[in-house]
């Protein structure tokens, strides 16, 4: 573990760069690691004077961190994911982050590395190829413009069809969509915050990786027995052995909604009445066709899908995933499930995020029932609640930045100050939120004001406490939730920067983790220790947010959650209660306005 | 559980407890009961999602008493987003 493939476009430069032991240990690998170099990053440019408050995401000065972890390949279950992180995001301006699954990370091990650090930007575009420990930048003109699967097949033909993985951006990375995503392996994305369009602004398209070297695991036979104990409790878990395995994410469609927190047209409702029409028992029915799961996961929950005919046909796609389903679906009014499906295919095809994409078409159609946008800017497109067609188009016209597609390519945040009402933005830090409504669970409201990254659902995953535990915790109190989220947080950290599914913490705690990362660095690391480390990975992530300016004015959530009650459902009358639990949350923190403390700094060895 | 019991809406008269509920249910969804109910706890089983009107009857702090147009959800453990 430790060794990156540091790339300079600017200049053409390749080298190997290997951080020290304490700082492996210190941040353990994946986003922890990519966090210590991008503050590092940070630091020499606020020595030459930049101001990283005003630095612009699309300048070369930018560097974007593609990281796994010490579990990615090992055969740690579900352990088939990689992290990338960037100093500042397009969509957030803030710290960019965004995980995926599929087969990439695993396979960009056996390439020989552990990571890829990008700085600077290429004149024309390129992209890396790393085959067996060699690495070097290639033309990529032919497949600039190109959508990600044709340029995923055109770069496995050229490089070996089976035993390559591709990481690429699509047309809406190139056109600098401010939440263009990275696909790899076709349908797998590195989803939020924009990572992709950083790709677009260094005229990098793809990183081809393959190979045959080993991954190192320090003590393998011990490795091999815990491996054995954890995979026995991820297949008897009711959740991990059989529920995601069956149905997949799109179940949880009815389950929230009929907990009344499914938001709706934007934000306006909280209960979806055709939830039934887009659910996971109805893709499932209807177009589920078989599954396909990420590379060494025993889960399985990703879904092949096909609609056979109509307007909305398609002949293979994967997904729709339960947020996707949601922003494409009931955010925007549509009930329309084959119509959901086309969207997302085109998403991955494009290459944007689905979340942010959803949500601000919801946000474009509730500044158009508001009034805010004129019939002259949409040129006949009916951007009204509902429209299925008018959904699936604007999917076309941001990635390509035609017309109203322009200002959707800037995210709902500032598509929403353009028209003169901010406050229709769902999002938090500018990211949209996904596919919970905090009001109707506390611990998500705290989640969503303090996460990192901004509005979203995986820094912290109260869900899992407040709806789908067994003897869930109130999600009405506030009272305990700083603590369960702060805990889940760092926790996340771990599970981010040992790069493996955050769904295996359905039956693996941070002990399990311990005794399996243990066994992989040869480190004797305890429980204890690893939510240090996914404190500290927190902690210098905020570190190097303060330093670009965020502080604690930005740890809110839109107007509408915290001042306007659910109209209607089983949370009806609730608001989201953060002032109750802000306070408590910063004291656990050892933050400030949410700023680290020196001595919690000092603490972390931050 | 749509699967299994072929079923995905059904309505149920009780006298308004728990037990009464998951005997209706049974008569109308046979094995109902013996999947959901906890006989030695007279409660739900431990691994179900129990709402009644949308709220988890695990974070009642009341017994449970149904009334006349109760909405009942009923799910096994499942996960997601």
């Amino acid at each position: 573990m430790g060794r990156f493939l540091d790339v300079n476009l600017t200049k053409g430069k390749l080298s190997d760069y290997a951080p020290k032991e304490n700082i492996l240990r210190m941040f353990l690998g994946g986003k922890g690691l990519a966090l210590s170099i991008i503050m590092e990053h940070a630091r020499n440019l606020a020595k030459k004077g930049v101001n990283l408050a005003e630095l612009d995401p699309f300048s070369p000065d930018n560097v974007l961190v593609f990281a796994t972890g010490p579990a990615t390949g090992t055969g740690f279950p579900s352990s088939g994911r990689y992290h990338v992180m960037a100093l500042k995001s397009p969509l957030t301006g803030s710290v960019a982050s965004a995980n995926s699954g599929g087969e990439w990370g695993p396979y960009l091990k056996f390439a020989g590395y552990d990571g890829v650090i990008i700085r600077g930007a290429a004149e024309k575009p390129v992209y890396i190829s790393i085959m067996d420990g060699k690495a070097e930048l290639r033309d990529a003109s032919r497949i600039w413009g190109r959508n990600t699967f044709d340029t995923t097949t055109m770069l496995k033909e050229e490089h070996g069809k089976g035993d390559v993985s591709v990481a690429c951006i699509g047309p809406a990375g190139e056109n600098l969509v401010r939440f263009a995503n990275i696909i790899n392996d076709e349908h797998r994305a590195a989803g939020r915050t924009g990572v992709g369009a950083i790709m677009g602004s260094k005229k990098l398209k793809a990183i081809v990786a393959g190979g045959s070297q080993r991954v190192t695991i320090a003590k393998p036979e011990d490795f091999k027995r815990e491996q054995k104990d954890a995979l026995k409790k991820v297949k008897e878990n009711s959740i991990t052995g059989q529920g995601l395995p069956t149905y997949g994410t799109a179940i949880l469609v009815n389950i929230i909604n009929a907990h009344g927190i499914f938001p709706t047209r934007n934000f306006q409702e909280s209960v979806f009445p055709e939830a039934e029409a887009i659910s996971g028992e109805k893709l499932a029915e209807k177009y589920l066709t078989k599954r396909r799961a990420c590379w060494g996961c025993p889960i399985g929950c990703g879904r092949v899908s096909r609609v056979p005919s109509g307007p909305f046909a398609v002949e293979y796609t994967e997904g729709p995933e339960y947020e996707s389903v949601w922003a494409l679906g009931a955010d925007c009014g549509v009930k329309e499930l084959d119509a959901i499906i086309k969207a997302n295919h085109l998403c991955d095809e494009l290459g944007l995020d689905t979340i942010s994409m959803g949500a601000t078409i919801a946000c474009a159609m509730e500044l158009v029932q508001r009034k805010k946008i004129g019939a002259e800017r949409l040129q006949g497109l009916k951007l009204e609640f509902g429209n299925a067609a008018a959904m699936v188009e604007a999917v076309w016209r941001t990635a390509y930045r035609v017309g109203i597609g322009a200002d959707l390519a800037e995210g709902s945040k500032r598509l929403a100050e353009k028209y003169g009402a901010p406050e229709l933005s769902m999002s938090v830090k500018k990211l949209e939120m996904p596919a919970y409504d905090p009001r109707g669970v506390q611990g998500m409201t705290l989640n969503y004001a303090t996460a990192n990254r901004g509005g979203c659902h995986v820094s912290g995953y109260a869900i899992a406490s407040e709806v789908l535990a067994p003897q869930p915790v109130d999600r009405f109190t506030t009272e305990g939730k700083a603590q369960l989220v702060k805990t889940l947080q760092d926790f996340t950290c771990i599970v981010n920067s040992a790069c493996v599914c955050l769904f295996v913490t359905f039956a693996l705690g941070p002990s399990d983790f311990a005794k399996l990362l243990s066994t992989i660095t040869g480190w004797d690391l305890t429980e204890n220790e690893l939510l240090k480390t996914g404190e500290r990975i927190y902690n210098i992530e905020r570190q190097i947010m303060n330093m670009i300016g965020i502080d604690g004015k930005e740890d809110t959530l839109p107007p509408r959650l915290l001042k306007e009650k659910i109209r209607d459902g089983p949370a009806k009358g609730h608001v989201s209660k953060l002032d109750a639990m802000l306070p408590e949350y910063y004291e656990l923190r050892g933050w400030a306005n949410g700023v680290p403390k020196e001595e919690k700094l000092k603490e972390l060895g931050l | 559980m749509r699967d299994k019991y072929k079923v995905k809406e059904v309505e149920v008269d009780c006298d308004g407890g728990l037990e009464s509920f998951m005997d209706s249910l049974d008569s109308k969804v046979k094995g109902a009961r013996r999947d959901l109910f906890d006989n030695e706890k007279k409660s739900v089983k431990e691994n179900m999602i129990f709402l009644l009107n949308g709220i988890n009857v695990k974070n009642m702090k009341e017994p449970i008493k149904f009334k006349d147009g109760d909405l009942v959800s009923i799910f096994p453990p499942i996960a997601g987003g």
